[in-house]
Parts: structure tokens; sequence; C-alpha cells
């Protein structure tokens, strides 16, 4: 996933909830680094959940999530989680 | 099929005519048994398609659908007509919903349905209901390990192998083709699902609706996105949450 392609879910998500958007796993890289690894580009999909209504992570998942038409639309999606995901040890969460 | 390329402008009021003919070659494509031609129209339809662009702004999907902007706005939002941000910030529709709701009015106006539209978003309404069945789609006793995101899946791909025809296996097989062109999926994955779409049908469906841990996996790389409409996939997503919860 591209950074540009990262900001585009993360405002998609935030619009979805009307909330800070915390963006944990692999892809929160892209909130340190403009050019992130090669391996990074490959992967579709955000873990993200709103800072403050974590329960409302199923509503992102029902709007932007795997198989949605943003998904279909664009090829990459937001996947909702919960925040007691295991968090990468180096990056950690990032809020956006 | 022969047309001038400049009837394929997006710009104007050539849209109308853009999909109309990408409505034509979709039908050309599924009534034709021969392979070669098959791919031929397809390929052309997707070029269509990419001068339109991935979304339309709402004033040129009424103009489309033949409905007021007040009347879509009201469908945009109640989730009853796709619509999404696009990276600059605009809600627009998906091109595909319009092409998939193009069609469905076709249909229903060869039928003489009155008031189309308001028609079709009936019968979406009643094929989530009546479709979306966690009973029939997931195991009776959720296996441990199971994440949410994985019974989404599993629900979501069963539901896809039930409705499995040619036209969703070859929207699948060119979004498969885009990404690997893009190198937005792991070879690994990419020759695996390679593998899987080139099977007959029925061969599809079993290998997408499996519950085995290979299976899993792979639908996390799953080319079959945008088969089921935003209110079958909300409902089932809630459905799940529901299952997990109760």
């Amino acid at each position: 996933m591209k950074p540009e392609e990262f900001e585009h879910v993360v405002r998609a998500a935030a619009e979805v909830v009307k909330d800070e958007i915390v963006v944990i796993g692999s892809q929160a890289v892209h909130g340190e680094l403009r050019s992130p690894p090669d391996e990074l580009l490959v992967s579709r999909e955000v873990d993200v959940y709103p800072r403050s209504n974590p329960e409302r992570a199923v509503d992102i998942d029902g709007a932007i999530g795997d198989g949605s038409q943003f998904d279909a639309t664009f090829g990459y999606y937001a996947h909702g989680v919960g925040p007691e995901t295991p968090r990468q040890p180096l990056q950690g969460g990032r809020g956006v | 099929l022969c047309y001038p390329l400049e009837t394929m402008s997006p710009e104007a009021d050539d849209l109308q005519d853009a999909f109309d003919l990408i409505l034509r070659l979709e039908q050309a494509a599924n009534e034709s048994s021969d392979p070669a031609v098959t791919s031929n129209l397809l390929a052309a339809r997707d070029f269509i398609a990419g001068t339109i662009g991935p979304t339309l702004k709402p004033a040129a999907v009424s103009r489309l659908l033949g409905v007021s902007q007040t009347a879509l706005n009201r469908w945009l939002e109640k989730g009853e007509i796709a619509s999404v941000r696009t990276p600059e910030g605009r809600r627009e529709v998906p091109r595909d919903e319009v092409v998939d709701l193009l069609e469905h009015l076709r249909r229903l106006r060869a039928n003489g349905a009155a008031r189309p539209l308001a028609a079709a978003l009936r019968e979406r309404r009643q094929t989530a209901e009546q479709t979306v069945d966690l009973e029939r789609l997931l195991p009776r006793r959720v296996p441990r390990g199971h994440r949410a995101a994985e019974l989404q899946a599993l629900a979501y791909h069963r539901l896809v192998a039930e409705r499995l025809d040619d036209d969703i296996a070859n929207q699948a097989r060119r979004r498969l083709h885009t990404w690997i062109a893009t190198g937005r999926i792991h070879p690994k994955w990419a020759s695996e699902w390679q593998r899987i779409l080139s099977l007959p049908l029925a061969r599809i469906a079993k290998e997408i609706s499996a519950d085995t841990p290979r299976a899993r996996e792979l639908r996390q790389t799953s080319p079959f996105a945008g088969v089921l409409n935003e209110h079958e996939r909300r409902s089932l997503v809630e459905a799940v949450e529901r299952r997990l919860a109760g």
C-alpha cells in the first residue's frame, strides 16, 4: 500500500466513525516513514480502531472493510480491530 | 462490434453512451461460448470503464439513473446506493455500482416496472434479508481461533459461492490481473488464485468456501470484492458480530 493509499483509508475510516483513528500493525509505519519498505506495498489492509469508541470498529468493517465497494473500487481496505490486538513492538499504535 | 473512440469520452453527454456500451459488451461476453471472443469483449469493456474512472459524481449518476439529485442523495445517505470517499475527500458513486444498477434497471424496465430504481433497491433489500442467513453460511458452533474477520470472510465467500457465475468469475479474474500488474498481491497468492480461477465454477465455489487454515489465508487476498451489495455486506458484518457476541 502506497502512502497516499494509506492516508486515504485512514481518512475514510475517520469519516465513517467521526473519530480519531488509531492504526496498529505493520501499516502503522506509514506514520513514520514517507518511503516505507517494498514489502508494505503488497498489503491491501490497514488495521484500525476508533480512539474514543473502539467498539465502532465494526462500523468501519461494514463501510470500508474487506469485500466492500471501497475495497472493490480502490483495491485496499480498512480492517476494524480491537485495541487489545497485539501491536507491532517497533512501531506500536499510531494515532492519526 | 465497432465504435468510434470519440463516443467513449466521459466528458459531456457521452457518459450514457459509454455505460450503454459497457452493458452491451458484458451481455455479449456472457453470451459468447468462445473464450477468445469473451476475453476480447471484456478487454474492450475494461478499456471503456477505464476511460470513465473508478467513481462518478452524484450529479452524473442522477442523470444516468434518471432520478433527481435529491432522491439520489436520500438513497446515498441511507446506504441503499453505495458511495465511497475518494482520495480527494469527495463522496462519489463507484462506477461498478452504477453499471450494476443500470443493468438491474434495464431488466425491470423490460418487465414494465413502474419507478424501476425504487423497485431495484427494494429487490436488493429483500435479497439481503433472504440470503444473509448465518445459520446456513457458518458452522453452528464457531470453532476456537476463528476471528471475526475470518468468519466474515467465510460467510461472504460462501454467499459468493452460491451466486458464482461466469460474470462474477470474470470480474475476479480481471481484478487479479490488475493486482498482479500493479504488484498489489504477493506472487505466492497470485499464482494460487490464478490456479483457482482457472477451475470450473463448481470447483472455484468449493475452494473459496472451504473452512480450512489454507482457505482462511487465501481469502485474505481474495479478488471477489464487491460481489455483494453494501446492504448485504453490512447485514453480514453485523450478523457475524451478533453471533460472536451471543
